[in-house]
């Protein structure tokens, strides 16, 4: 096991499946809404990990045979470039099973449908101009790859809210409602933190709501579980941390994920710095110093 | 014959330096994710960098993104580097100095186009018009040819940065966000100098990186410490401490300056203090030419950059220039992004260059000189 502090104390960032603290009920909650088809927007305030909910769930349902379609939705002012990203994840899908052999054909699945609808691999050829773009062809990708895979596919589009703002970000929300509201091949698990770009996507003339369930994660996680998986954590470590430290840490975090594994990574970097087996309270009083630090600069924003 | 450093101990990346490297060490070592280094100009951060990933373990590419002109540059010197380390039985295939049959070639470009890499994407830098496709492709490529975990250091970043716009700035950072979200194993480390647009963005809760990593403030030394720092390093220099010294005062605590004044200082003389002064006035002469071009530039930079280098350099606030104060804070902004000034406190400024500092003074114009005394 890899047992570098980074890897162990992942903080602000995405944390692997296998290292989330807490979280397994949400986690089951969407793993189960996607299989019977439920498309669910995930919200919250930024850095609770709503992504990394959304990644475990998808590692999940990969697990189960789900073909998963997974986007960071890039800042951008129109939609040209999720649009090719949308056409590259699913062009790489296709093109894997191809390579496998599992699917016997001259040109994988989706250069081929883009080739039939006159649409380039790269979108850079096509005018620039917004609303010009084919996006509706290429948001129905993913419904090209259930059919060609016939394996549900779960499109999980992370900080959706982004696209709100592009000039073209109307068409793009309604061309998802349109092919996905009534469809259960593919499954739309979306997450966003903006609650006023959340609203307006849900209110606004797309009326996103059509489409997907509102699912609130809760910033905070109990204390019992922090316990239980902070001492985990330090043993993984090679660290042993003290009943009082662990108790500092929590009621410094206060259940929030960022601040108290910030404090917790502090603290195990201090004690590997130092060569140390065992993690005090004081050890624990500093790491919290240096979190309250790196928070109150970023408070200044 | 002059007295020379023993370059085998790294005496000239460490000296003065120590606690830095290790602090740099210690967090790289870690994987923490993203980690953005804010370093003062000229504080020797790039070679310690260097020294640093070197004894990391497992893959770790260090990339100059000061050849770059935008993402796409970015990308390409990324895939080149990667390649170049990773792959180097295809590095002249991929430079196109080999036959397009190259195996080793073949083989590379198959092993990546089943992971949806396009190679000629990245080497031709063809594809879509933005970079940001690119910067994802040339990441993904790097940890394909990693088997997966990686770091990735993209020094001199806010000098590439600092010509882009506003908005492609906030999307390349967004991409590198983008990045790491979709590789957890890949560590990403950013160098730029003081309030670069990264560090900013770490704290600016609306920007796609806020809160995703580290910073680590890399500040210049003071020149006491390359005295303090020879206990750990006397053994890797033969050069006598009042003159390392000596030639950290003149070259105002710059590593590679003090060394090379050092070189040049003279091996016998009266003094240690004499010996620097000797090779700093050797150096100020063999550099004069560029230095006085350093200056002719400066008008590119901004209208008021020269006027506004000539009053720091004799010791006057930047705003004694006669000119309008939002043009002064302009240029003021203007050279602190290209690293030229930087403040050593706030409300204080310095030249970054020592080299050009002497210059702007010797050559500045009378009322500065007047002024300044």
């Amino acid at each position: 096991m890899d047992d570098r502090i980074g890897r162990l104390f992942p903080a602000g960032g995405p944390v692997p499946a296998d290292l989330v603290i807490g979280r397994t009920g949400d986690i089951e909650e969407i793993v189960r809404r996607s299989r019977e088809a439920i498309h669910t927007m995930l919200t919250g305030p930024r850095r609770i990990g709503k992504t990394t909910v959304c990644s475990a769930v998808c590692d999940q349902l990969r697990q189960d045979g789900t073909v998963v379609v997974d986007i960071e939705v890039p800042e951008r002012t129109d939609a040209k470039d999720l649009l090719q990203l949308v056409v590259d994840r699913c062009n790489r899908i296709s093109r894997s099973a191809a390579t496998r052999g599992l699917l016997r054909v001259a040109l994988p699945l989706i250069e081929q449908t883009l080739a039939d609808q006159g649409i380039p691999l790269d979108l850079g050829q096509l005018a620039t101009r917004p609303g010009s773009l084919p996006t509706r062809k290429i948001l129905a990708l993913p419904l090209a790859l259930a059919e060609e895979r016939d394996r549900p596919v779960v499109l999980f589009l992370d900080e959706l809210q982004r696209a709100a703002d592009y000039a073209d970000g109307e068409q793009l929300l309604g061309d998802l409602v349109d092919l996905y509201s009534g469809s259960t091949k593919v499954v739309v698990l979306v997450d966003g933190s903006d609650e006023r770009a959340l609203d307006g996507m849900l209110d606004a003339s797309a009326q996103f709501g059509k489409l997907v369930d509102r699912l609130i994660l809760d910033p905070r996680i109990s204390a019992d579980i922090w316990r239980a998986g902070l001492t985990e954590r330090f043993v993984q470590a090679g660290l042993e941390l003290q009943p009082e430290a662990l108790e500092k840490l929590i009621a410094f975090g206060e259940g929030r994920p960022y601040p108290t594994m910030t404090a917790a990574r502090y603290a195990a970097l201090g004690a590997r710095k130092l060569g140390s087996a065992t993690v005090e309270a004081f050890d624990v009083q500093m790491a919290i110093d240096e979190a309250r630090r790196h928070l109150a600069e970023d408070n200044h924003a | 014959m002059p007295e020379t450093a023993q370059k085998a101990g790294n005496a000239e990346v460490l000296t003065g330096r120590i606690a830095e490297y290790q602090e740099l060490l210690d967090v790289l070592d870690q994987r923490l994710g993203l980690t953005v280094i804010s370093s003062d100009p000229w504080s020797g951060t790039s070679a310690l960098l260097a020294a640093a990933i070197d004894e990391l373990h497992g893959t770790r590419i260090l990339v100059d993104a000061r050849s770059c002109a935008d993402s796409r540059d970015l990308a390409t010197a990324i895939a080149d580097t990667a390649i170049a380390q990773l792959a180097p039985d295809a590095a002249a295939w991929w430079a196109q100095a080999a036959p397009p049959s190259s195996a080793a070639g073949l083989r590379l470009a198959r092993t990546l186009r089943q992971s949806g890499i396009d190679l000629e994407d990245l080497r031709s830098k063809a594809g879509p018009e933005t970079g940001g496709h690119h910067l994802a492709d040339a990441i993904e490529l790097l940890l394909a040819l990693a088997d997966g975990d990686a770091l990735l250091a993209i020094d001199h970043l806010g000098l590439m940065l600092s010509s882009l716009s506003d908005h492609e700035t906030r999307e390349l950072l967004g991409d590198f966000r983008a990045a790491r979200q979709r590789h957890p194993h890949l560590d990403l480390v950013l160098v730029e100098h003081p309030d670069g647009p990264s560090s900013k963005a770490l704290e600016d809760s609306s920007h796609p990186l806020y809160h995703a990593g580290q910073l680590i403030r890399i500040r210049r030394a003071k020149p006491s410490r390359f005295i303090d720092d020879l206990v750990i390093t006397r053994s890797w220099t033969r050069a006598r401490v009042e003159l390392i010294g000596a030639a950290a005062e003149l070259a105002a605590s710059v590593p590679a300056l003090t060394w090379r004044i050092i070189d040049l200082a003279p091996s016998r003389g009266e003094d240690d203090q004499t010996r620097a002064l000797v090779g700093w006035r050797h150096l100020r002469e063999t550099t004069a030419s560029l230095t006085a071009r350093e200056w002719d530039l400066l008008r590119r930079v901004h209208s008021s950059a020269q006027p506004v280098v000539a009053t720091i350099s004799v010791g006057l606030r930047p705003h004694a220039v006669a000119a309008n104060p939002k043009s002064v804070n302009d240029a003021l902004a203007r050279l602190r992004e290209l690293g030229l000034a930087w403040q050593p406190q706030p409300r204080t400024w310095a030249l970054a260059d020592p080299l050009l500092a002497a210059w702007a003074r010797d050559h500045a114009p009378p009322w500065a000189r007047r002024r300044g005394g």
